[in-house]
């Protein structure tokens, strides 16, 4: 049989006008064609997957059932390997922060606990960003979406922010495409399997161990980590290759050890690296083309001027419409009316996308840091807004150019 | 054991009542899959695809709605995730789609050959529906369900739902208009309107 490539063509989802009632009672009344009819009943009849042989499917998916003995195991397995991979040297790569004056200890386990307590929680959804969906284990996700061990995240051209109170604020992005994303541990260090796609996070410093940490191995290999003590990265995986764009912090790239720190290529912030996740002698840093950072739990990074000359300042990454405005155009503008103006932007976006009749009232402060040319560099909310408020509000900040210099501070009250 | 009492145990991780679970559901889940994807191909795949997140998301399920609705619900939403997975990566795939392929030697009786070549272009339409409205065409006039129902696993207005399915038909019927391999059974109906809604 001749085969051939070809893309699956779906059309555009758009929604037609709704009609009424009576209308639709109206078109049902007048019936439709026969042929349409005869298509129908015949398809009840023809359009079935006959015989299947399900014993296999039944064998695959068993096996592939996260249970408790199934993960310890898994994880023993994966440890015993780990220290294969340390003698091939070649074929793994783990990458973590740690302070800068010390080395951190850090955790001689990572394997998930084994427990017949009740799950814990590994994050909420907070919100989701974009025109497409969020699903987690399948189903349609919203805000306030409990993460447990396991649950599988898929962010179809959207974003999912997530938080772990205290611990990290987090984000699954699909940009243009669709990423997935699991949780494989939801114990002291928060670990996330990337298949697909970005996670970003800003991870609260913790003096031992490990916050938070994500898995980057393809399919078929050994465990490949990216374990953070406390710093603002984004890791984006599209097959083999990783990028890892570090905001604040330092990271050491090599295999990790079943036990201690892992030793290797200790990089400071800001660095934007690439490697091949099968062959670390493909590791490249770069000190510019520093992805922006996102947002996250009340905190803008500062992208450090040091060691390196030139970092773009922060524009916008989302929404996308903001993304290439013109800044050699810019008149400036008062900080509070620009505040003010971002406010009334988002407030509105923020409108548009609620469903209910609630007034949500909201109180914080910003304080911005303002270069010398009148550009933001951050943005502190405090309290911290939704992510994608903070997100639109700093973005819309940093397309003014601003009348002041150093510290401004302003209030932030709006409704939407 | 009753339904409830396998869904409680296999929400627990109990690996023997999930595989009860599989066995109850699994024809449903194929069946319903297999009308939508227009990949048959990937069925095995997906409804394996389908049952993983059933067991990571079944704890979850409080039975506010009834078993079946909140396993197509999943059903649908994984066989969207993948079609759109599979929209932007060229895919290799058979020149025609896969169980309605009769076998080169075997030679169908002309009733047949036509029903087959009709199911083929039926399906070939259907696939050109937009999503959403192929979703409820599907669930509503192969699968049999009321519009409520669908407007559960769709999570939208009823409303909302009778008229996507009100411009599926329409639409469907303008493409029905043009297909050459119906042109026997628009020649033996004409364009009259059927009986059933």
């Amino acid at each position: 049989m001749s085969k051939r490539l070809h893309a699956i063509d779906m059309k555009t989802d758009t929604e037609e006008t709704e009609l009424g009632q009576a209308e639709l009672d109206a078109a049902e009344d007048r019936g439709r064609s026969s042929v349409l009819n005869a298509l129908v009943n015949e398809g009840r009849v023809d359009l079935l997957p006959g015989e299947r042989d399900w014993s296999r499917v039944e064998a695959r998916l068993l096996q592939d059932l996260p249970t408790p003995a199934k993960k310890h195991v898994r994880a023993r397995d994966g440890m015993t390997r780990a220290a294969f991979v340390v003698l091939a040297a070649a074929a793994a790569i783990g990458l973590f922060v740690r302070s800068r004056t010390e080395p951190a200890p850090v955790s001689t386990s990572t394997a998930p606990p084994v427990t017949l307590a009740a799950p814990r929680v590994a994050s909420a959804l907070t919100g989701t960003e974009g025109v497409g969906e969020v699903t987690v284990n399948g189903l349609l996700a919203k805000a306030g979406r409990e993460l447990h061990a396991d649950d599988a995240i898929i962010a179809d051209h959207a974003r999912a922010v997530f938080d772990r109170p205290g611990k990290v604020a987090w984000l699954v992005d699909a940009e243009d495409g669709v990423a997935r994303a699991r949780v494989a541990s939801a114990g002291d260090t928060l670990v996330l399997g990337l298949e697909d796609g970005a996670i970003e996070a800003q991870v609260v410093p913790v003096p031992v161990g490990e916050a938070f940490a994500v898995d980057i191995a393809p399919p078929g290999h050994d465990r490949v980590r990216v374990a953070v003590h406390g710093t603002h990265l984004r890791v984006t995986r599209s097959g083999n290759h990783v990028v890892v764009d570090l905001s604040e912090g330092v990271v050491a790239i090599g295999v990790p050890p079943a036990e201690g720190i892992t030793k290797g290529a200790e990089i400071h912030a800001p660095a934007h690296i690439e490697l091949d996740a099968t062959d670390l002698g493909t590791l490249k840093v770069e000190r510019t083309g520093l992805r922006t950072p996102i947002p996250l739990g009340g905190h803008v990074p500062v992208l450090a001027t040091e060691p390196v000359a030139v970092v773009p300042p922060p524009s916008a990454p989302a929404p996308k419409a903001h993304a290439s405005q013109p800044k050699a155009q810019r008149a400036a503008v008062p900080a509070r009316v620009a505040i003010s103006a971002a406010i009334d932007e988002c407030a509105a976006v923020a409108r548009r996308q609620r469903m209910d009749e609630v007034l949500v009232t909201v109180t914080s402060d910003v304080q911005l840091q303002v270069d010398a040319n009148g550009t933001a560099t951050s943005a502190q909310f405090t309290p911290p807004l939704k992510p994608e408020l903070q997100t639109c509000v700093a973005n819309a900040i940093y397309k003014a150019k601003l009348e002041e210099t150093g510290t401004v501070t302003a209030p932030v009250v709006f409704g939407y | 054991m009753t339904d409830d009492a396998v869904l409680r145990r296999a929400a627990s991780g109990d690996p023997a009542a999930f595989r009860e679970v599989f066995v109850r559901h699994r024809s449903d889940v194929a069946r319903l899959v297999y009308r939508m994807l227009n990949a048959p191909a990937d069925l095995e795949d997906v409804v394996q695809e389908v049952f993983v997140q059933v067991f990571r998301s079944l704890k979850d399920f409080r039975g506010q709605s009834k078993f079946t609705t909140w396993l197509h619900r999943v059903t649908v939403n994984v066989v969207l995730m993948h079609r759109r997975s599979a929209r932007s990566r060229p895919v290799l795939t058979e020149e025609a789609p896969g169980d309605l392929v009769a076998d080169e030697h075997q030679v169908l009786p002309d009733e047949d050959a036509e029903r087959f070549e009709r199911m083929r272009a039926f399906q070939r339409l259907l696939g050109r529906l937009a999503e959403k409205k192929r979703v409820v065409f599907v669930l509503h006039e192969l699968e049999g369900m009321a519009p409520a129902e669908i407007a559960e696993i769709v999570e939208a207005p009823v409303l909302t739902v009778r008229t996507r399915l009100f411009y599926a038909r329409r639409e469907l019927e303008a493409m029905l208009a043009e297909e050459p391999s119906l042109a026997g059974l628009r020649a033996t109906f004409g364009n009259g309107k059927g009986e059933e809604p």
